[in-house]
């Protein structure tokens, strides 16, 4: 029977600095202060599941009914000599869409998009008609979401038509947090 | 709602007529040699077909688990939306069979035969196995897909058939490999001469069951009746 975790202890971005000294300090003593656990963002849905973590180790993960992971989440063994493990994220393949006019106050002439309402109702039904989640980053105004391959940047840039002259799209990678307003049955 | 202990669970998913039955017809009495206690949901669109020839050959004839742990659902629609967008006839189904079978070690849930796209919610299944067979070309790892790719197990059914249906099964092996990457694993399997079912078995107890004992100890099937 492998070592089994099933409790979240707390996430490494909100308190778990105090119980982990940051990332910085991983031993003490030549004992490991904690694990890792990579895993992409499907496999963060899952309450029950069998990794194998940073340290060669093969662990299994089993949480309550309905918990499931997030970035940086920490988690407790049954086994008390097994270290905390961390769960971080790997980055995916995303395409970002930059609003490339926000503020109706500056000088950016929209040639197609008669106001910015329009624009983002066309950009936002293309992406979720498409099935994707979307991430939302206000500060930035941009909005990404999840591809596979590269010429989807193409098919998007159809798919946006005029109004993708109003957005300039970019292939990037990124720990990606879907919007939780935007549950799309995970085609993606 | 009181809450009683979950039972790890599996999906097995795959195309019509790639052996979703027959790869549980044939895995369930290795579990069961091993002494694990296995139920099993069937979804089907109209019929219960699949469900009562599993119930004939595994509960009636083979007395492997009582005729009441094998369960046909008619999912009416798509088979997907079932396992995927709305998988609440099924959780009902697990919820009833978690609070009378607290005994039970894992639940299978075979879908309805699909496209290349049917994924299991993760609220429904732990282990997603897909299952495709050679018949349907040598090209249908690369072709990627849902299924193909997020699946924890990939099973490969029908190798006799390789020859006679000119696939290359050199080809599906490092294809596989490519879309799924090497740390994904799958299995080539033939149910009619049970090649690669021990170790489907074997996939289901390491990284579901995560090396567990059976529930009721590691006697036989037979024994605990």
């Amino acid at each position: 029977m492998l070592d089994v975790y099933t409790k979240i202890a707390g996430n490494k971005f909100n308190d778990g600095d105090k119980k982990l000294n940051g990332d910085k300090k991983r031993t003490r003593g030549g004992e490991e202060l904690f694990d890792t656990a990579v895993m992409p963002r499907a496999d963060m849905a899952k309450s029950r599941q069998l990794v194998r973590t940073k340290s060669g180790a093969e662990v299994g993960i089993n949480l309550s009914r309905g918990r499931t992971l997030r970035h940086g989440d920490i988690l407790q063994s049954d086994n008390p000599k097994r270290p905390p493990l961390i769960i971080q994220q790997s980055p995916e393949k995303v395409i970002v869409a930059r609003f490339l006019a926000w503020d109706p106050e500056d000088n950016y002439d929209m040639p197609h998009a008669d106001d910015y309402f329009e624009l983002c109702m066309v950009i936002g039904h293309v992406i979720g008609n498409r099935h994707r989640p979307i991430s939302i980053n206000g500060e930035e105004k941009t909005v990404s979401f999840p591809i596979q391959d590269d010429s989807e940047l193409e098919t998007f840039e159809g798919l946006f038509g005029q109004a993708g002259d109003d957005v300039e799209l970019s292939i990037a990678r990124e720990i990606f947090v879907p919007h939780a307003g935007a549950d799309v049955h995970g085609h993606q | 709602m009181a809450m009683n202990e979950r039972i790890p669970r599996i999906g097995i998913g795959g195309p019509v007529g790639s052996g979703k039955s027959m790869l549980i017809e044939r895995v369930v009495p290795v579990l069961a040699s091993r002494g694990y206690s296995v139920s099993i949901i069937s979804n089907d669109v109209i019929s219960k077909e699949d469900a009562d020839r599993m119930r004939s050959n595994l509960a009636t004839e083979r007395g492997l688990l009582p005729e009441n742990l094998v369960v046909g659902l008619a999912t009416g629609g798509c088979p997907h939306t079932a396992v995927r967008e709305d998988p609440s006839m099924n959780i009902s189904v697990i919820e009833d069979m978690e609070e009378e079978h607290p005994e039970l070690d894992l639940i299978i849930i075979e879908s309805g035969g699909d496209n290349i796209t049917t994924t299991f919610s993760p609220l429904l299944a732990d282990y997603f196995i897909y299952i495709i067979d050679v018949a349907g070309g040598d090209k249908y790892p690369r072709k990627g897909g849902l299924g193909i790719t997020s699946c924890d197990l990939l099973v490969i059914n029908k190798t006799d058939l390789a020859p006679m249906v000119g696939a290359d099964l050199g080809v599906m092996r490092s294809d596989a490999l490519r879309i799924r990457g090497p740390e994904k694993p799958f299995v080539f399997v033939n149910c009619m001469t049970d090649r690669g079912i021990p170790e489907v078995a074997d996939f289901i107890v390491r990284n579901l069951l995560f090396g567990a004992l059976p529930k009721a100890g590691s006697k036989k099937a037979g024994e605990s009746q």
